[in-house]
C-alpha cells in the first residue's frame, strides 16, 4: 500500500473570465474575446466564460422574460452556477432583479409542485430533482445510488468539522485506520490534500471539496449542522467542563 | 458471580467500524452515564462481544484488542488500593477520564455524520442535470478512464523503452491515425480486453508509440473502444465495443 501522497496531482488551476473585473462598456477590444487569467474556480465558470462576451451583447430580458430565462438558463447547466455568472449569463442583469428572480422562482417551484426544486449548493444555484421522485429518477437515470458507509459518513464528517485535518487525527477520533477510507474518499473526489502540516513527519492534511458541498447539498462549510447538538449524550465537552466521577463503584 | 451468558450476545445485526462505536453502543443499551462508566460491567460486556466475533477481520481485530487491553487495565487499577502520596500527588491525566472524552468526541462526529447522512444527496436521492455532451462542442469527452492513470500508463511505457531506442535513426517513418486504428483493431480483435501496455509497449519508436495512443483516444472519442480502469492507477483495459470488420474509419483523420 503506498502512501496516497503520492497518488495526488495537482491540476493547473483553470482559468476564467471574470464578469466583475468586465468594464461595462458594451464593445470589447478584439483582443479580450478570449478567456483571461484570473482567479482559479470552478470547472463550470469555464464554460460560462467563453460565451460570456456574446451574451452581453444581448443585454438582459425583459423584467417579464428574467424568471423564465433564468429557469431556462438553470435548465441548461449541469454544475451549480455562480451568483455573478449568473447575473452574466442574464445579460448583465443587476444584482437586486437575479435576487429578486431567484427567490420568486425558488418559491415557483414549490407552489406549483413541480418536480423540481431551486437550491442553493457549493456556492452557486442549481435546479434538482424533488427528493420524494428519487426511485423514478434513479431509474431513467440509470445508474446506482451513490452510496457511501457508515464509516465513510464518519470519515467525511471529521475531515468537514476539523479541516485541516491530518490522518492520525481522523484516526484518533474514530479509533480505527483511517488511510484507506481517506484514500477512496479522494478517489470520490469528496476530500482533497490541502498540504502538508508543519510538524514531525510533515503530514498531509485533509479538507473538503466543492463536491463534498454538492452532494450533501450544502451552501457552504457554515451551512453543516453545528456539532454540539449532542441529543443522546447530554455531556458537554468533557474537557471544558470536567466532570468529577461519582465513585466508580463496581467493586469486584 | 457474574454468570456468561451467551444468549445475550445472539442477536446482533448491528455491524461495529471501530472500538469506540461498540463501546458507545453498550452504553446506551445498558443505559449507563458515559461520565460514570462500571469499567467492570462494560469491559465484561466488550469481551462477551468480542468473543461472539466470529469472522475476525485481523486488521479491526487489534483496533478492538488495544480498546479491550484498556479497559482490562483500567478495571485492573480499581482493584488495586489507591496509594496516595501525600500533598505531593502528580495531577496525571486520570485515563477512565481521558477514555470518556474519546467516547463523547467520538459521539459529536457520529451524530453529525447520521445528520449527514440524513440529508438529500445527490446521486441518490436528488438529481441534477446529467453532464450533457450537447451543451458545447469542445467539452471533452470522458473516457471512462481516470486520466492520471491514461497518463501515466502511457510514461512507463515511454521509460520502458527508452533505453532500447534506436542510436541512429536510419529513415523518417510516417504513421498515419487510420493506419493505426486498423492496427489497433487488428490487436485487440484477438482477446476480448487487453491491458494499455500490452499495446503500446511492443511498439518500437516513441513516435510510433506516440501516434498509436492518439489512436486509441479518437477509438474511444468514436466509441469504438472503451477504456476502462477497476480501481485508481489499476491496469487500463481496453474493450473493442464494435465488430473490427465492419469498422468505419472515415471519420478518422489521416493525418495525425
Amino acid at each position: 500500500m503506498s502512501d496516497e501522497r503520492d497518488n495526488i496531482i495537482l491540476l493547473p488551476g483553470l482559468r476564467l473570465v471574470d464578469p466583475n473585473e468586465e468594464p461595462p462598456a458594451a464593445e470589447a477590444p478584439e483582443q479580450q474575446r478570449g478567456p483571461r487569467p484570473a482567479a482559479p474556480e470552478a470547472v463550470e465558470d469555464v464554460e460560462l466564460a467563453g460565451v460570456y462576451e456574446e451574451i452581453k451583447r444581448f443585454g438582459p430580458p425583459s423584467p417579464a422574460l428574467l424568471q423564465p430565462a433564468l429557469e431556462a438558463v438553470l435548465f441548461a447547466c449541469d454544475k451549480p452556477v455562480r451568483f455573478e455568472l449568473l447575473q452574466s449569463a442574464l445579460g448583465g442583469v443587476p444584482a437586486p432583479a437575479l435576487r429578486g428572480a431567484l427567490t420568486a422562482l425558488t418559491r415557483s417551484c414549490e407552489s406549483r409542485g413541480a418536480g423540481v426544486r431551486l437550491v442553493e449548493v457549493s456556492g452557486g444555484w442549481q435546479l434538482r430533482t424533488i427528493a420524494r421522485a428519487a426511485p423514478y429518477v434513479s431509474r431513467v437515470r440509470g445508474v446506482k445510488p451513490v452510496k457511501l458507509s457508515k464509516a465513510a459518513v464518519e470519515t467525511l464528517s471529521i475531515v468537514a468539522y476539523r479541516q485541516p485535518v491530518t490522518r492520525s487525527e481522523v484516526e484518533g477520533i474514530r479509533g480505527v485506520d483511517a488511510g484507506g477510507m481517506l484514500r477512496m474518499l479522494l478517489e470520490r473526489g469528496l476530500l482533497k490534500v490541502l498540504g502538508r502540516r508543519d510538524e514531525p513527519g510533515r503530514p498531509l492534511v485533509y479538507g473538503t471539496t466543492p463536491e463534498f458541498l454538492e452532494m450533501f447539498g450544502l451552501r457552504d462549510l457554515s451551512d453543516l449542522p453545528t456539532l454540539r447538538d449532542l441529543r443522546e449524550l447530554q455531556a458537554d465537552d468533557a474537557r471544558s467542563s470536567p466532570v468529577q466521577p461519582a465513585g466508580w463503584d463496581d467493586s469486584p | 458471580m457474574f454468570a456468561f451468558q451467551p444468549d445475550r450476545y445472539v442477536v446482533h445485526t448491528e455491524v461495529f467500524d471501530g472500538p469506540l462505536e461498540l463501546l458507545l453502543y453498550l452504553i446506551r443499551r445498558d443505559g449507563i452515564d458515559v461520565r460514570d462508566i462500571p469499567i467492570s460491567h462494560v469491559t465484561r460486556e466488550y469481551l462477551g462481544y468480542l468473543d461472539q466475533m466470529e469472522v475476525m477481520d485481523l486488521d479491526v481485530a487489534g483496533d478492538f484488542l488495544v480498546m479491550a487491553a484498556l479497559l482490562c487495565e483500567l478495571k485492573s487499577r480499581d482493584l488495586l488500593p489507591r496509594v496516595n502520596h501525600g500533598e505531593e500527588e502528580e495531577e496525571e491525566i486520570d485515563p477512565r477520564q481521558e477514555l470518556v472524552s474519546r467516547l463523547i468526541e467520538y459521539e459529536r462526529f457520529r451524530q453529525a455524520s447520521l445528520q449527514l447522512a440524513e440529508r438529500d444527496w445527490l446521486g441518490r436521492d436528488v438529481f441534477a442535470r446529467p453532464n450533457t455532451q450537447v451543451a458545447r462542442a469542445d467539452r471533452p469527452v470522458d473516457p471512462g478512464v481516470d486520466a492520471f492513470g491514461l497518463l501515466e500508463a502511457f510514461y512507463r511505457v515511454l521509460e520502458s523503452r527508452a533505453a532500447e531506442e534506436p542510436v541512429h535513426e536510419v529513415e523518417l517513418e510516417e504513421y498515419s491515425l487510420q493506419e493505426r486504428v486498423t492496427w489497433v483493431l487488428r490487436q485487440l480483435s484477438m482477446t476480448e480486453a487487453t491491458d494499455l501496455r500490452d499495446v503500446l509497449v511492443p511498439i518500437r519508436g516513441r513516435s510510433n508509440r506516440v501516434i498509436t495512443f492518439l489512436a486509441l483516444l479518437e477509438m474511444a472519442r468514436l466509441q469504438m473502444v472503451n477504456i476502462t480502469q477497476e480501481r485508481h492507477l489499476g491496469p487500463v483495459l481496453l474493450l473493442l465495443k464494435i465488430d473490427p470488420a465492419s469498422a468505419d474509419l472515415s471519420a478518422i483523420p489521416i493525418e495525425a
